[in-house]
């Protein structure tokens, strides 16, 4: 079973067996559901047992107002609530709205997709949609980071040789010093910077700023550009590099920035099963909440799990 | 995929991590020091270093492969009188391992599979290693000639004692073979948590190469080898590296058999200087320093001759590396503003700004227009201990032309050669990240390299080393989640520091250095722990057996000298204060917490 990764244009008017949404403090949570028009036979928005502060009761409300089916839980239940999800609604076609999903669950649902896919030997389409935030500058002062490491248990990848070097694949972000310290930290022998092209340019110039030192270390040849309008064509530079990194190298993605960026790294390191690791950095429950209200665009993308023949 | 997609020449970023470096590219820049002739011994030994000193620089140095390019270099170097074999490990192979043997399997069976995982890493290393000497190396000292029917008969016997059936009996085979192992233990794993526990134990009793023992097989592989080579009294060494990422049981193996003393397989550690996570016994330490293995430690808090001779060594080999030939460091960067103190003197007594510093001669009886022309005992007596404190204050005390205090932008007393060399710490990887893009602006430019540019790449380095503190996972508290980050708990002593030396009371013996009081949290002490295996902070107690392994406690710890121009401290090791005091003077209410943790 592969992910195969494609664009999508519009979800408006679309129907599907199961829309899954997040609620939480950010005020983008709901703002998919209120741009498209969709229809779902089962619409299940799932919460955080933490971090109730914010938007989160205004979203919550939402929600219940529009006859969701409301879940709050913590990671640790996330797995098999998913699964029992997926087993109970058997699905063809999915709409998942990654916006306001931490990165750990992002991660956790598209390994639950295809492992559902796997298991029944079903084809499934997934249509993911990526609320973009309004920009806000970034934040001078992070909390400390409490976990760097596997980004899921399932996407740890299998240990192979140690003496191959590391390669790191790195999804840029805009807070000042993560990217760098965290390839000081793995003590990759070679970087790949993947850097979003949004729709606010200032996005792009806190970006650069923030990862000054560590662009100009890795080299301009080593700096992908990716447009958060066109998914698949990150997917596709990312697929072509483990490709050739895979062999002589050990491949490992840290998904900074922008959530779709960790969808799709996440199906990359599915596609290549067992010899890609995909790993976090993060504060955890330390974080501090921030709302990010959306800005109106949306970024899409098309998984469809479907069995290796059907490729071509 | 293109050629420079898998090109392993290693970029900028990466060029001073030997993790990254074949043992031959080590070999053809590496520069000797006292740590190299004491791992050079014929003894077990246990390397203790933070990140980038040089542990792996030093054991890929012992390799044959990185020995032969010694010898065909004809440089001069201590003979190695055993065959090295280095057995990498990282994180990510360690998470890896913990990942997949650690959900759903008993404690036993977990241990049963990373030992086999372990197991299988050491036995390739060694395959690669004979073949080497057999097929590659024209070294009098490594070659072991060998006919092909030779090698058939080795790779037999060898095979049968591993447990494994290679297709052919080569080399080639056996290396393939043991690859193919390396995989296929991992596919077993996940299998078995798809299975479940039912039959486990039997499927797992089936798999022979589950119950190998690495030490057992290293020598049973050693026996084998030196009687074909008819080199019956040939020593071999495993070079085990960043073992403090690995697991405890495999770390408490290598101890155990360090105390042995067994000769047929000297073992060679590399540990980062904290460990707390070790659960050994202590009565495992009767192997002891000196007794049953050498502890090497590569890091020193009071400046000493061998790091400077290593530093002008290391600068010497990279600037013969870009052609440049009889060139001294103070010719590129000039003499170091605390070398030579008239100059400071001259300007305190010529400014008169810090009225601190001038009631402080003016207590001693020392006129501050006299300072230049003080000489002999007295000059000794009443200023060595008070000159780097003063330059400080001289430094970021001076006012500014609107009659504010204000530090100057580049704070130059942190420039010239010693002062670099004393920066980076004799740490190779902070020594050639500095350097490298200094020498390049020297050869550009073709003269010397002024003093504020040689600061502004200390302090880069210092902003890259700060992004790398705060991505150091730390731990929380679970009662309060109440966290400090390694950045976080050495700002905290840093400033503190920063008012000793540069408070509105001058202070002749600031404190610089502090003691980790015992009664500290846990959480507190996990960060500094982390901090001193990041090369953060540098320990100033003598090295002890405890130290080395769990505790901090009662430990004396100064701030690396890379940070000292972000806390404007001297680079010297100052009087310690505990860090209780610290912690309660200041005024982030989380370290408060964490004191009583």
């Amino acid at each position: 079973m592969t992910i195969l990764v494609s664009n999508l244009k519009s979800i408006e008017d679309s129907s599907y067996d199961l829309f899954i949404s997040s609620y939480g403090y950010e005020s983008r949570c709901t703002a998919v559901v209120k741009k498209f028009k969709i229809t779902a036979s089962k619409k299940v928005a799932l919460g955080f047992n933490f971090g109730h502060v914010l938007g989160h009761a205004k979203s919550k409300a939402f929600y219940k107002d529009s006859q969701w089916e409301l879940t709050e839980l913590g990671d640790d239940r996330f797995d098999a609530h998913i699964e029992h999800l997926l087993t109970e609604s058997s699905p063809t076609k999915i709409l998942i709205d990654i916006s306001s999903f931490s990165r750990l669950r992002i991660a956790k649902l598209v390994w639950a997709i295809y492992s559902f896919s796997k298991t029944n030997s079903s084809q499934l389409e997934v249509d993911v949609a990526y609320s973009v935030a309004r920009y806000t500058a970034p934040s001078s002062d992070f909390p400390p980071i409490t976990n760097v490491g596997p980004i899921t248990l399932s996407l740890a990848g299998w240990p192979s040789d140690p003496s191959k070097p590391i390669s790191c694949l790195i999804g840029l972000g805009y807070d000042e010093g993560r990217a760098i310290g965290a390839a000081e930290y793995l003590e990759a022998a070679q970087l790949w910077l993947f850097r979003p092209i949004g729709f606010d340019k200032r996005f792009l110039a806190s970006l650069n700023k923030a990862n000054k030192t560590l662009i100009e270390k890795t080299g301009a040849s080593r700096v992908i550009d990716y447009r958060l309008d066109d998914p698949v064509s990150a997917y596709m530079q990312i697929h072509s590099l483990l490709w050739g990194l895979k062999s002589e190298t050990r491949p490992l993605m840290l998904p900074f920035g922008p959530k779709i960026f960790t969808a799709i790294t996440c199906a990359a390191a599915i596609n290549f099963f067992p010899d890609i690791s995909v790993w976090r950095v993060s504060s955890g429950e330390l974080e501090s909440p921030v709302d990010r209200v959306a800005s109106g665009e949306t970024a899409l993308a098309r998984f469809s799990c479907q069995p290796p023949q059907s490729q071509s | 995929m293109t050629e420079s997609i898998t090109n392993q020449a290693p970029s900028a970023f990466d060029s001073f991590n030997a993790r990254n470096l074949r043992p031959e590219q080590v070999a053809k820049t590496f520069v000797p020091s006292e740590h190299y002739k004491k791992i050079s011994k014929k003894r077990h030994s246990v390397v203790l270093g933070p990140r980038g000193s040089g542990k792996t620089t030093l054991f890929k140095m012992l390799e044959c492969r990185a020995q032969d390019i010694w010898i065909e270099s004809k440089k001069n170097l201590t003979d190695i009188d055993f065959c090295a074999v280095f057995i990498p490990t990282d994180r990510l192979w360690n998470e890896q391992v913990e990942t997949l043997t650690g959900l759903g399997f008993t404690s036993e069976h977990s241990e049963i599979f990373t030992s086999s995982l372990f197991c299988a890493q050491v036995l390739h290393r060694l395959a690669e290693c004979i073949k080497y000497r057999c097929r590659e190396s024209s070294s009098i000292n490594w070659k072991i000639e060998i006919s092909n029917n030779e090698e058939y008969e080795l790779v037999k016997e060898i095979s049968r004692g591993w447990r494994v059936k290679p297709s052919t009996y080569t080399f080639n085979s056996l290396i393939s073979e043991l690859a193919t192992r390396k995989c296929e233990i991992p596919a077993f794993i996940a299998k078995e948590r798809v299975l479940g526990e039912e039959g486990r134990v039997s499927r797992i009793a089936d798999q022979e190469f589950f119950f190998l023992d690495f030490l057992k097989a290293t020598e049973t592989f050693i026996d084998i080898v030196n009687s074909f080579a008819k080199q019956d009294n040939q020593t071999w060494a495993l070079l085990f590296d960043e073992l403090e990422i690995a697991p405890a049981f495999i770390v408490k193996r290598l101890m155990e058999s360090m105390r042995g003393g067994g000769d047929k397989v000297l073992l060679k550690l590399s540990l980062a200087p904290y460990n707390p996570n070790f659960d050994i016994e202590s009565n495992i330490f009767s192997a002891t320093d000196g007794n049953d293995f050498d502890l090497i430690p590569l890091w020193s808090a009071k400046k000493t001759s061998e790091a400077r001779r290593f530093c002008i060594d290391l600068l010497d080999s990279m600037l013969t590396e870009k052609g440049i030939v009889d060139t001294t460091a103070e010719q590129i960067f000039g003499k170091s503003e605390l070398d030579g103190y008239d100059e400071i003197l001259d300007g305190i007594a010529r400014e008169q700004d810090d009225e601190a510093s001038i009631n402080y001669l003016a207590e001693n009886n020392i006129r501050a227009s006299d300072l230049v022309q003080l000489k002999g005992i007295k000059r000794a007596q009443h200023l060595r201990k008070a000159i780097p404190i003063l330059r400080a204050r001289y430094e970021f005390l001076r006012e500014g032309t609107d009659g504010q205090r204000s530090r100057k932008s580049i704070p130059t007393m942190y420039s010239g050669a010693n002062a670099l060399f004393d920066m980076v710490e004799a740490n190779p990887r902070w020594f050639i990240g500095v350097f490298e893009p200094l020498i390049a602006e020297y050869i550009t430019n073709k003269k010397s390299v002024p003093r504020k540019r040689q600061v502004i790449e200390i302090e880069k380095a210092a902003a890259k080393f700060l992004s790398l503190l705060k991505t150091i996972p730390c731990p929380i508290k679970s009662s309060s989640i109440s966290a400090v980050g390694v950045d976080k708990a050495i700002d905290t002593i840093g400033n503190y520091f920063k008012s000793e030396v540069l408070g509105e009371k001058l202070i002749i013996e600031p404190a610089g250095s502090f003691v980790v009081d015992s009664d500290l949290s846990p959480e507190l002490k996990k960060s500094l722990g982390a901090a001193l295996n990041a090369g953060a902070i540098v320990l100033a107690s003598t090295l002890t057996e405890a130290t080395f392994l769990r505790s901090l406690d009662n430990q004396r710890f100064r701030i690396c000298y890379l940070l000292a121009p972000k806390y404007r401290i001297p680079l010297q090791l100052m009087k310690d204060v505990k860090l209780k005091r610290i912690l309660s003077l200041s005024e982030a209410s989380q370290q408060a917490d964490l004191v009583f943790g």
